[in-house]
């Protein structure tokens, strides 16, 4: 090092040596746990691999998956036809860390196929970082003959990171062409609403039933590892990286197989996994697959073990398929048994087809006022901000319409009151003199919760043949012969006055 | 083409006032040039000549074409013309023209600031619309790429855009680290445009010369080599600059064709209120005197002014004068929110605002429409800043008028003696060094982080040897690892989240204002600056409110403060300490030493005093608790010599003439001699002769309003006739030295061509770096210099004799702020000591 320069950029604070090591020593070996060791030389030098066989005895997690028909086995997950399974090379790297930045490499390549009924691992080590182009162009023709990459999390993260590096030797890059099978992007979409954690090692526990030995090391301590390895040459404790990365592979292997199968629709899965069929008719939704996404559902919704929520979900989801297709008349069962789960989203599309579509306005605000009823009993908060001010809204111009089209087509406007409150006092008055009357808020006091002048003012109507009459009681009240007490639930006041022709027991109905 | 001159009434009412001689002290009278125009050239695109004249254009400027025709022949070129010359255009012809050709191309457009880079872009986006509808298939893709592109739209971005508009920061931050993101478009690049690289100096100049560095291993790694095509507002060495910074062979455009209105330029000097002390009228008071006759005759206004303090002060006073025009007076600085900024710079375009005060931060090629007039209020510290500020106003073939209001500080002044500085002389050169290690090292760790270093390779024009040592730092740190000629990153750090290019480190620190529990965010400024403007206790101005600090949390990188008025302001307290690591070079000259050297700065804001705003009575001073900051950096200086320190203790400067000690004196006297015991209380003797006993002022009679004050006893001391010679020697040496210092530091950056924060001074009479006599020195601020210690090493002689003359000339009787600086800020007239040592440093023995 030198000393007048370190020294003069010390004194600017730059932290020298914190991390100043011996120059690593040459690694002595490789970890006993591996066996057949892979030497090769090529243009750019020599590095090494080790290889493994996972024969047809081989048991990972429940049973064993690697067998004679295997190779031959069609993989449907791709819209590539006629894939097999012995097209694939499973993939998986152990970098130097977590960033996609040209700074990260990967110092482990692990790569399975499967021939001849086994599965064949080789792992790609570096011995040293100089060995890293030798062994991209020895990785570069094993991958070649193989038409399909299978990852998990290979598009967002091995193969980038690969990729840079072929760049950076200015090697052509040999994974580009490649079909590519991520098995996150299925697990996410199959596993979704059963795991919390889709990490390849929750996946495999739970699905594969796999629990790996205690050699396993986790994978956030691989990076560090490795350079504590290249520091020391120490290469014993690298034995668990080789493990992980090992069982990594074999897993994505017999995760395929899985994947394939519940794709494939051979058998009913939703005994095992009882989001099954929901999270596949999500999936199928979403590739615009309403055919297939509803078939989905309707397995679902046969499902005793489906939970109320999956249920609720399956069923609003089943009405919108329907309703995108217009097919009103078919979503409507499936919204009103929502509805009755207590289904929002359900509520809302009811209020919408009652309103827009069949014109039954009287059931549209029957769903809107039990949506506001269920949004004043809401803890989310926003949503109440947001919700109700629409939902109140909407139930005004309901009760617009009512009076529009009923009895109300010669409703008169009898009286204006300052604001919601009053409006139903004297409503609930006219209502004791058995006169029907509606009330009309101006928006702007919907929205905004004031009344200052006419914004917010509140407009009772009542029908022609009532106005004479209704006039005479607002009249009274006005007079003060009426007295509207804060508390209005008290008729006392209102015994008082007689009516001749009135009987005030007498229903309407 | 002849329009009204609306400037000329404004002079002739000027010019009726008595003093007009002495207040202009310089005009001028450019005239209207109608400009050079040409052809379009044959050969472009059929479909892009047609679409440039489809929106109006017919001829091009000289310029324009004489760019066209350099980059047409592979050239990198750097166009340094006036404002508002359509430097824009002059680029994008031919690259525009390339894209038209070759439907691959793209180009990468470079901007200093996000804003620049948004006005950039909707000029584009208009004339790729225009594109299509000539030619549907056409498409330029035009993305940007910065801080606020959102996550969602960057693949996109990446893979498709053709032009790509971008700033230094992300290319360092964020694209190169992932270049191989960036592959099609890195692998089909032809052109780099830098805008405005004369913003491009001192430590971001020099990171960013390290970012192109990095981008060229990329560039080959993809087999490209992009033309540069780069523009600057005036610089003394545009050419020079640009290939320093890209380290390539550039060619240069720098004869305007466009044409201009008339402009009237003005130095205006305030008057002399005080001969004998020199005080002229306050720049701050006559820039709002002239401004409100600007305002007056209905003349749109913009004042530059040094710092931001005076402009929240300006904009108070004026609006003071116009309350019912409040809205039309407005201010502008960092420190505001972007928002803000925007509001303000709209507002200017479309006339609502009439006097705009800005520091300058608006000096860039924010597109502020036309003005017609611009005041400076002071000189903005460097010779470019003036142009450029000057040539802000004026846009279109209006007639205007460009004015520049002198301070009473010595460059002012010797700017208005010497107005050639401004009118004539080229401005400065831009000063850069890449290759300073702290910034090299930095970029080196970007560097081997995106792209392995391989054992001989380059960077820039550094050979394996000059960055081996580096290499084997970050080997030794733990960040690189040598296996097979290569040096591989292997740790996971990401480097380029360690450093801003921007400055040398350290946070920046938001000022925060509570308002009902909730904090406020006000604006923002650097570490460095944080220490001296926001301390706790610091009086700080913005927006026009008056703010005391509370608190600053170092540590969270904010301060707390307060809206309060206030009758004082701050000023803080620097203590400075030396070191010298190395002498490098030094020479004899006269009778003294000069030297080039390296040394370590460490200083401390250790108090602050609280002065009258009217006064500048001090009325408090509080000590604070901050941080020092260390630097390491070049000096250049003085060692006074035996000989020369005799000289000054010969000559007339020991004054023994007796003096009117007052009345009461031999009483007074008689008492001081009994309670020091008739020894000297310097060395120590016991004298029986009372006559070779002395009194001493400590603080000088002259500085006391009576001589009663003057001899109060704790003001008085027994020194035998010795000591007392060397102690008043001693005195005038150094108020003499700090009169040499101020006029040198003053005058200095006008001979180093740089700014005034570039150097500092340090001077100590009794120096321990030259074994106790004096020494006066200067250096650079950028850690490990940028080179002005070394050019000062070639040129002090040559300040010494400018500021001889300065001080000759200046009418004041012992020193004024326009000259060796004030009587009160010295606490000693030193005009005679500091010329005596000036025509040493000289070589007269006057």
């Amino acid at each position: 090092m030198n000393d007048e320069l370190s020294d003069r950029l010390k004194k600017l604070g730059v932290h020298l040596g914190a991390n100043h090591l011996k120059s690593p020593t040459q690694p002595v070996g490789l970890p006993n746990l591996i066996n057949p060791k892979f030497e090769f030389q090529n243009r750019f030098g020599h590095s090494i691999a080790v290889d493994q066989n996972y024969d047809r005895d081989y048991i990972h997690g429940l049973k064993a998956y690697f067998n004679d028909s295997l190779p031959k086995k069609q993989i449907i997950l791709s819209e590539k036809a006629n894939l097999l399974f012995k097209d694939c090379v499973f993939i998986d790297t152990e970098t130097t860390g977590l960033s996609q930045s040209t700074g990260t490499f990967a110092f482990m390549v692990g790569v399975g196929v499967i021939k001849q009924g086994r599965f064949f691992l080789r792992q790609y080590f570096l011995r040293n970082p100089g060995e890293e182009q030798a062994m991209l162009l020895d990785l570069a023709s094993f991958i070649e003959p193989y038409e399909v990459l299978v990852s998990y999390n290979g598009i967002g993260f091995d193969i980038p990171i690969l990729s840079n590096r072929y760049k950076l030797y200015r090697l052509p890059h040999p994974l580009k062409q490649k079909t590519h099978i991520d098995l996150l992007k299925y697990a996410r979409k199959l596993w979704r609403f059963q795991y919390n954690d889709r990490s390849l090692k929750s996946i495999e526990t739970n699905v594969l039933k796999f629990n790996r030995g205690d050699e396993e090391i986790p994978g956030w301590m691989v990076p560090d590892m490795y350079r504590e390895y290249i520091k020391t040459g120490n290469i014993q404790p690298m034995n668990g990286v080789f493990y992980h990365n090992a069982i990594d592979i074999v897993s994505l292997g017999v995760l395929l197989d899985v994947v394939n199968e519940i794709y494939s629709a051979s058998q009913d899965f939703s005994l095992e996994f009882n989001t099954i069929n929901f999270a596949l008719a999500l999936s199928h939704q979403k590739d615009n697959n309403p055919d297939e996404a509803i078939r989905r559902y309707k397995e679902a919704l046969n499902q005793t073990n489906l939970s109320t929520d999956i249920r609720i979900k399956t069923l609003e989801n089943i009405g919108f398929l329907h309703k995108n297709n217009s097919a009103y008349d078919k979503a409507l069962p499936y919204w009103a048994e929502a509805a009755t789960l207590g289904s929002e989203k359900a509520m809302m599309e009811l209020a919408k087809y009652f309103e827009h579509h069949s014109k039954d306005y009287q059931k549209a605000i029957n769903y809107v006022e039990e949506l506001i009823l269920l949004m004043d009993n809401k803890e989310n908060r926003i949503r109440k901000k947001i919700l109700l001010p629409e939902l109140e809204h909407r139930k005004q111009r309901l009760y617009k319409k009512i009076l529009k089209e009923k009895e109300m087509k010669d409703a008169q406007l009898i009286y204006r009151a300052p604001g919601m409150l009053a409006a139903q006092s004297i409503q609930i008055l006219l209502e004791s003199f058995h006169i029907q009357s509606q009330v009309i808020q101006e928006s702007a006091g919907i929205a905004y919760g004031f009344t200052a002048g006419g914004l917010g003012s509140a407009n009772i109507y009542v029908s022609k043949e009532d106005e004479v009459e209704a006039i005479k009681v607002i009249e009274l009240m006005e007079s003060g012969a009426l007295k509207i007490e804060d508390d209005i639930s008290t008729d006392q006041e209102f015994d008082d006055i007689e009516f001749e022709d009135d009987d005030p027991l007498k229903s309407d109905d | 083409m002849q329009t009204k001159d609306i400037i000329n009434p404004l002079i002739n009412s000027w010019k009726k006032k008595e003093n007009y001689e002495e207040l202009i002290s310089h005009y001028h009278l450019n005239e209207a040039f109608d400009g050079a125009f040409c052809d379009l050239p044959t050969d472009i695109h059929p479909d892009l000549a047609s679409l440039i004249q489809l929106m109006g254009i017919h001829q091009l400027y000289e310029h324009q074409l004489k760019t066209y025709d350099l980059v047409s022949q592979g050239k990198n070129v750097v166009i340094n013309t006036g404002t508002a010359s359509g430097k824009t255009l002059a680029f994008q012809l031919p690259i525009l023209n390339q894209c038209f050709k070759n439907s691959l191309s793209t180009a990468l457009f470079i901007y200093p600031t996000k804003a620049l880079a948004y006005d950039q872009l909707t000029n584009l986006q208009d004339f790729n619309q225009a594109v299509k509808t000539i030619n549907k298939k056409m498409d330029f893709r035009i993305g940007i790429y910065d801080g606020d592109t959102p996550k969602g739209q960057r693949s996109k971005i990446r893979k498709t855009s053709r032009i790509l508009l971008t700033n230094p920061d992300m290319l360092h931050y964020a694209i190169l680290p992932y270049h191989t993101n960036w592959e099609t478009f890195l692998m089909n690049l032809r052109y780099i445009v830098i805008d405005e690289i004369h913003i491009y100096r001192g430590v971001f100049g020099s990171h960013v010369g390290n970012v192109f560095r990095r981008l060229q291993r990329v560039f080959e790694l993809n087999g490209v080599s992009p033309q540069i095509i780069c523009t600057t507002a005036t610089i003394g060495n545009p050419k020079e600059f640009a290939e320093k910074l890209f380290e390539r062979q550039f060619s240069l455009v720098d004869k305007d064709g466009s044409p201009h209105g008339k402009k009237h330029f003005i130095l205006y000097n305030p008057p002399i209120i005080n001969p004998e002390l020199g005080v002229r009228k306050s720049a701050l008071q006559e820039t709002i005197s002239v401004t409100s006759d600007l305002l007056d005759f209905d003349i749109q206004t913009l004042i530059f002014q040094v710092s931001r303090r005076s402009v929240e002060i300006s904009l108070r006073k004026l609006r003071e004068i116009y309350p019912l025009n409040r809205q039309n007076i407005q201010a502008y600085r960092s420190g505001y929110l972007a928002s803000e900024r925007r509001a303000l710079e709209s507002d200017l375009r479309n006339g609502k605002i009439k006097a705009l005060f800005s520091t300058n931060a608006l000096e860039l090629g924010i597109d502020i429409g036309s003005l017609s007039a611009v005041v400076i209020a002071g000189y903005p510290g460097t010779i470019a800043s003036t142009q450029q500020q000057m040539g802000r106003s004026g846009r279109h073939l209006e007639p205007s008028l460009a004015m520049m209001i002198a301070s009473p500080m010595p460059i002012d002044q010797y700017l208005v003696q010497n107005p050639d500085f401004i009118f004539r002389n080229s401005p400065e050169n831009v000063l850069i060094n890449p290759n300073n290690p702290l910034i090299l090292l930095h970029h080196l760790r970007c560097a081997s982080h995106e792209l392995f270093f391989q054992e001989g390779e380059t960077f820039g024009n550094l050979s394996w040897e000059e960055i081996a040592p580096y290499i084997e730092i970050l080997k030794d740190e733990g960040n690189l690892y040598y296996s097979n000629n290569r040096f591989m990153w292997i740790s996971d750090l990401y480097p380029a989240a360690e450093i801003s290019l921007r400055n040398m480190g350290g946070n920046p620190v938001k000022l925060i204002e509570i308002l009902e529990d909730q904090e406020i965010l006000i604006g923002q400024i650097d570490y460095s600056s944080s220490l001296w403007m926001v301390h706790p206790g610091a009086v700080y101005m913005h927006l026009g409110e008056n703010y005391v600090v509370t608190s600053l949390d170092l540590d969270q990188s904010k301060a707390y403060l307060n809206r309060k008025m206030t009758m004082h302001y701050t000023e803080p307290k620097r203590e400075t300490e030396i070191d010298l690591k190395q002498i490098i070079q030094q020479k004899s000259v006269n009778t003294y030493q000069i030297c080039f050297g390296n040394i370590d700065v460490t200083s401390q804001i250790t108090a602050y005093k609280e002065r009258l705003w009217d006064t500048h009575e001090i009325i408090k001073e509080e000590p604070l608790d901050l941080p020092s900051v260390e630097l390491s950096t070049e000096a250049c200086w003085i060692n006074f010599s035996d000989e020369m320190v005799n000289k000054l203790r010969e000559s007339e400067l020991w004054n023994n003439d007796p003096a009117d000690y007052g009345k009461n004196w031999i009483k007074t006297r008689e008492m001081i001699l009994q309670r020091d015991q008739f020894t000297c209380q310097l060395c120590k003797r016991v004298e029986d002769n009372k006559s070779n006993l002395h009194i001493h002022h400590k603080t000088p009679i002259r500085m006391f309003s009576s001589i009663e004050e003057a001899n109060q006893p704790n003001n008085l001391v027994t020194l035998c006739v010795k000591c007392h010679q060397r102690v008043e020697v001693n005195v005038k040496i150094r108020s003499g030295l700090a009169g040499v210092g101020y006029i040198i530091r003053s005058l200095s950056p006008l001979f180093l061509m740089c700014d005034l924060s570039d150097i500092e001074i340090h001077l100590d009479p009794v120096s321990k770096l030259n074994s106790g006599q004096p020494i006066c020195m200067l250096y650079d601020t950028v850690p490990f210099g940028i080179g002005l210690s070394q050019k000062l090493y070639e040129i002090f002689p040559q300040i010494f004799q400018a500021s001889l003359n300065l001080a000759k000339n200046c009418e004041c009787d012992d020193g004024c702020p326009a000259c060796i600086g004030p009587v009160a800020e010295n606490g000693y007239g030193s005009k005679k000591e500091s010329i005596a040592i000036l025509s040493l440093l000289v070589g007269n023995n006057e």
